[in-house]
């Protein structure tokens, strides 16, 4: 009897009953990886570093030895909310990089028609896929703890307050986990799996602050705090964070339970949808019936070959005879692919909502202000340009590495710069219509004639300069790596250390920190003003109709021509740094063909 | 035509080329035949300037393909083993396209694609679009590609893998005609006995080192193989084995089904013998064949285990 229960409870623990083999699998094989270690080490830097920018900023705003003692407490708060933060973010982005690919790569090599023809049934192979991958996230968030328990010497935290938030942290994993999960089953290229997860998180981190019951009865956006339950995942994070930073409150009431299992029922239903398709889509590999989502996007085919009025290539149509320089013939040539076409219908059809938006509901204006709503449409359109250059200049040569062209390509005698060259000239008629839409939003609703016409020569410099930039810097990714997903994943990684980490640490006291001791010049905010963005708002809320005019930017006041040289700096270190890129790119093309 | 000089290729802790010493004439067919792993894509991949040798040189028509690679292009044509084509093209557009990335003029495009199609049959198929062709078309195409610039060396890595029999029919006498045109091929395959049939060459490769280089012909005395003949006769079957068996000349005699085997000892060939000794014999003989060896059975004999 004992010896029968002891098997149950050692089969219910080995969880193959939820699981199947897979736990077990992945347990034996991630040992076996390197890059896992690589994740672990990265990670534990990078959090290390981020709490060393919070310790060097909090000492260096209270030299006082007493003072600082006093604040010990706080000190431990920030540290704790740095840590926390960091968690919520970081995990969740290494949930959608790990399960991306999770399924698709079972599609990808033919393993799933062989696993369905196990007794293992679709929803143990997806829950083994969730479990296992999650078993490392949750190792990553047990790294960061006996950090935490240092910092809980300071005091101010207690650790009802940092378990809450490790729990909400693996709640908001497992919804991304699985929300990458079920993209991995419908899709099977990695990186549109990224980027669709990330696009859905960051609109529902967008949604955070959206006050859906007034925006419901015609009133506005709620942009100073909750008056009403918000629908975004991100809401109760916010709350704990607030929490810990004003303790005092009852952490759990019953908005967090209700939150968390809002979120787990979802992730639920995506899994069960996800192990529903997946015997479908394995059968439409194995047998070729088309599934429901290929059904959806050929409709999406047709709808946008009438939008953009494309006319499908009949077997007799003449045979049109190339011209002019090869590659770039063979770039115009080619049609977009139904995805592409997807990807620019959607960024156009949200580009004209906002506008739409923008004037049929004033109040989001008024809200706002005039101003500021124009500066941040303009962000979102400048958003899109830069995303669509990525997306589109990254995939130029590992999709033709993935489609086995690429040796034909580089077999012929045409050289690496003619090459990338007519590589160019194919992003450009792919992300022209984006880049063009944020020109006429510019020059129609931003009230050009009042800014002057310096400010529509600088927008348009500050986007020769970063298109160069992004395809040189896509260009070098795309060539190093064979595939899309991690060129995809590398030039994500350099823009935010360029435009999110560097400013951020600039912006820190780190810098003038060890300057002290160092003797080295002053620190100043310049570095922000690389960041396109930060660009944009500048020529945005500045009039630059009069010469004499002074520019306020972030870092100081500057006059008109100073203004000018700046700017055309900047454009030219892009260029320059775009240029690099594109060479190093060069150097790579027949390095990593195979 | 195609030398390579010491050519060793390692990956990490993996010699997939080592020390390989080449020489293919103009004009010949070079069979260059091994198991999987050994060497061969990497060796042709070197070649057409794909990759660059550890240690080693390799020329093509005596340019060095690592200082040359420019001009070695212009002189080559690879077919890889898996070739991916542009989807969205047709045929003609297709070969057309790499006519223009060779830098061939536009007044002679037209009739140079012409050309190829009708050489590689594929003149009903000019306006398909490439992703609707057959696998066996894709091949035929992929060869119309690398013949689009009149490469003297074609260099074709297992052309006819995936393809039926019909299309394989197609593929060696497309590769037959080439011959008569003068290129110089070199060819590699799984399927051995259709190099047996085109090659004037071939070359035996394992774990990266040639074991054997040089024509069918060669291999036979090379391996000590002794010459067999078969022997048809129309009765006393028994009797016959038991006369051959008592020749000098002979090693060995079996009976296989409806014919006797015979095997000469080595250095001796004399199948005349045979004839004669039989008929005093008053045993009627149907026919005399020698059991020609098989270059699939050289493959077995040259790779068992002979490199380690």
């Amino acid at each position: 009897m004992i010896a029968v229960i002891s098997n149950a409870i050692k089969d219910f623990l080995n969880m193959e009953w939820l699981t199947g083999p897979f736990l077990d699998k992945e347990l034996r094989v991630s040992s076996r990886h390197r890059r896992n270690y690589l994740l672990r080490a990265i990670y534990v830097l990078t959090l290390l570093f981020f709490v060393a920018i919070t310790w060097v900023n909090i000492i260096e705003n209270s030299r006082n030895m007493t003072f600082q003692r006093s604040r010990l407490a706080e000190m431990g708060r920030m540290i704790t909310v740095t840590i926390v933060q960091f968690q919520f973010i970081a995990t969740q982005v290494i949930a959608v990089i790990l399960f991306c690919n999770s399924v698709s790569n079972e599609i990808y090599h033919r393993t799933l028609g062989v696993l369905l023809t196990t007794p293992v049934t679709s929803f143990q192979i997806v829950m083994g896929k969730l479990v296992s991958k999650l078993f490392q996230i949750i190792l990553l968030i047990a790294i960061s703890l006996p950090l935490l328990a240092i910092v809980r010497i300071f005091g101010g935290v207690s650790w009802s307050y940092i378990l809450t938030s490790l729990c909400v942290t693996l709640v908001a994993v497992i919804f991304a986990g699985s929300l990458s999960l079920f993209f991995s089953v419908v899709f099977r290229q990695a990186y549109f799996v990224i980027i669709l997860t990330m696009s859905i998180l960051g609109f529902l981190y967008g949604l955070r602050n959206l006050d859906f019951v007034r925006f419901s009865r015609g009133i506005s956006f709620n942009r100073y705090g909750y008056r009403s339950p918000s629908f975004s995942p991100f809401f109760i994070f916010e709350k704990i964070i607030n929490y810990i930073r004003s303790p005092g409150q009852n952490i759990f009431n019953n908005e967090l339970i209700i939150y968390s299992s809002l979120l787990l029922l979802i992730s639920l239903i995506l899994l069960l949808r996800s192990s529903h398709l997946l015997r479908k889509i394995a059968l439409a590999n194995a047998f070729g019936q088309k599934s429901f989502w290929k059904r959806m996007i050929r409709r999406i085919d047709i709808f946008c070959d009438k939008l953009f009025a494309t006319k499908k290539i009949k077997p007799d149509e003449q045979i049109r005879h190339v011209w002019g320089p090869a590659v770039a013939w063979k770039e115009m040539r080619m049609k977009f692919s139904s995805r592409e076409k997807m990807f620019v219908a959607i960024i156009i059809s949200i580009e004209l909502i906002m506008i739409i938006a923008m004037y049929l509901f004033p109040y989001i204006a008024s809200e706002y202000g005039y101003d500021e709503a124009l500066t941040l449409y303009l962000y979102v359109f400048m958003g899109f340009g830069v995303f669509s250059t990525v997306f589109f200049s990254v995939r130029c040569i590992t999709s033709e590495k993935e489609a086995q062209t690429w040796c034909s390509l580089l077999m012929t005698p045409l050289s690496d710069w003619q090459i990338m060259s007519g590589k160019f000239v194919g992003i450009l008629r792919r992300i022209l219509p984006i880049w063009i839409m944020l020109f006429i939003y510019f020059c129609a609703f931003t009230n050009i004639s009042g800014r002057g016409p310096l400010s529509l020569f600088l927008l348009t410099i500050m986007m020769i300069g970063i298109v160069a930039f992004l395809y040189g810097a896509s260009l070098y990714f795309s060539s190093r790596f064979k595939n899309t997903s991690n060129a995809i994943i590398a030039i994500i990684i350099l823009l935010s250390v360029i435009w999110l980490v560097f400013p951020v640490v600039i912006d820190s006291n780190i810098p003038r920190f060890y300057a002290q001791y160092f003797q080295f010049g002053p620190f100043n905010r310049s570095y922000m003003i690389i960041n396109p963005f930060i660009l944009t708002q500048t020529i945005m809320t500045t009039d630059l109709y009069t010469v004499r005019q002074y520019i306020t930017w972030p870092d100081q006041t500057r006059d008109y021509l100073s203004s000018f040289i700046l700017m055309t700096n900047i454009v030219f270190a892009y260029l320059l740094s775009g240029a690099f890129f594109a060479w190093r790119a060069k150097c790579q093309f027949r390095r990593h063909i195979f | 035509m195609i030398e390579t000089k010491h050519l060793t290729k390692v990956f990490g802790n993996l010699t997939a080329v080592d020390d390989l010493n080449l020489f293919i004439k103009q004009g010949d067919i070079f069979g260059f035949i091994g198991p999987n792993g050994a060497g061969k894509t990497t060796t042709m991949r070197i070649l057409v300037t794909l990759m660059e040798p550890t240690r080693g040189h390799a020329l093509i028509d005596g340019l060095d393909v690592t200082r040359n690679g420019q001009k070695v292009r212009r002189i080559i044509g690879y077919m890889p083993d898996f070739m991916g084509v542009y989807d969205d093209l047709k045929v003609f557009e297709y070969l057309e396209f790499f006519a223009a990335a060779f830098g061939i003029e536009r007044s002679k495009r037209k009739s140079i694609v012409e050309g190829v199609l009708e050489l590689t049959d594929l003149q009903s198929k000019k306006s398909a679009t490439v992703d609707s062709l057959s696998r066996g078309m894709q091949q035929r195409l992929g060869l119309a590609r690398v013949l689009i610039h009149d490469p003297k060396v074609l260099i074709l890595d297992e052309p006819a893998s995936g393809l039926d029999p019909r299309a394989r029919i197609e593929i060696r006498e497309l590769l037959k005609e080439l011959k008569r045109m003068g290129k110089t091929i070199m060819i590699s395959s799984h399927i051995l006995s259709e190099l047996e049939e085109i090659c004037d060459h071939v070359g035996i490769i394992e774990h990266g080192q040639l074991v054997y280089s040089g024509t069918i012909e060669e291999i036979r005395p090379r391996l000590g193989i002794h010459t067999k003949v078969r022997v048809q006769v129309l009765d006393n079957q028994e009797k016959a084995i038991e006369i051959l068996a008592a020749l000098p000349q002979i090693s060995q005699v079996q009976l296989c089904k409806n014919y006797i085997s015979v095997t000469f000892r080595e250095g001796e060939n004399m199948d005349g013998i045979i004839a004669r000794t039989l008929v005093n014999a008053n045993i009627d003989v149907v026919a005399i064949q020698p059991e020609q060896l098989k270059l699939d059975d050289a493959f077995l004999q040259l790779t068992k285990g002979i490199v380690h």
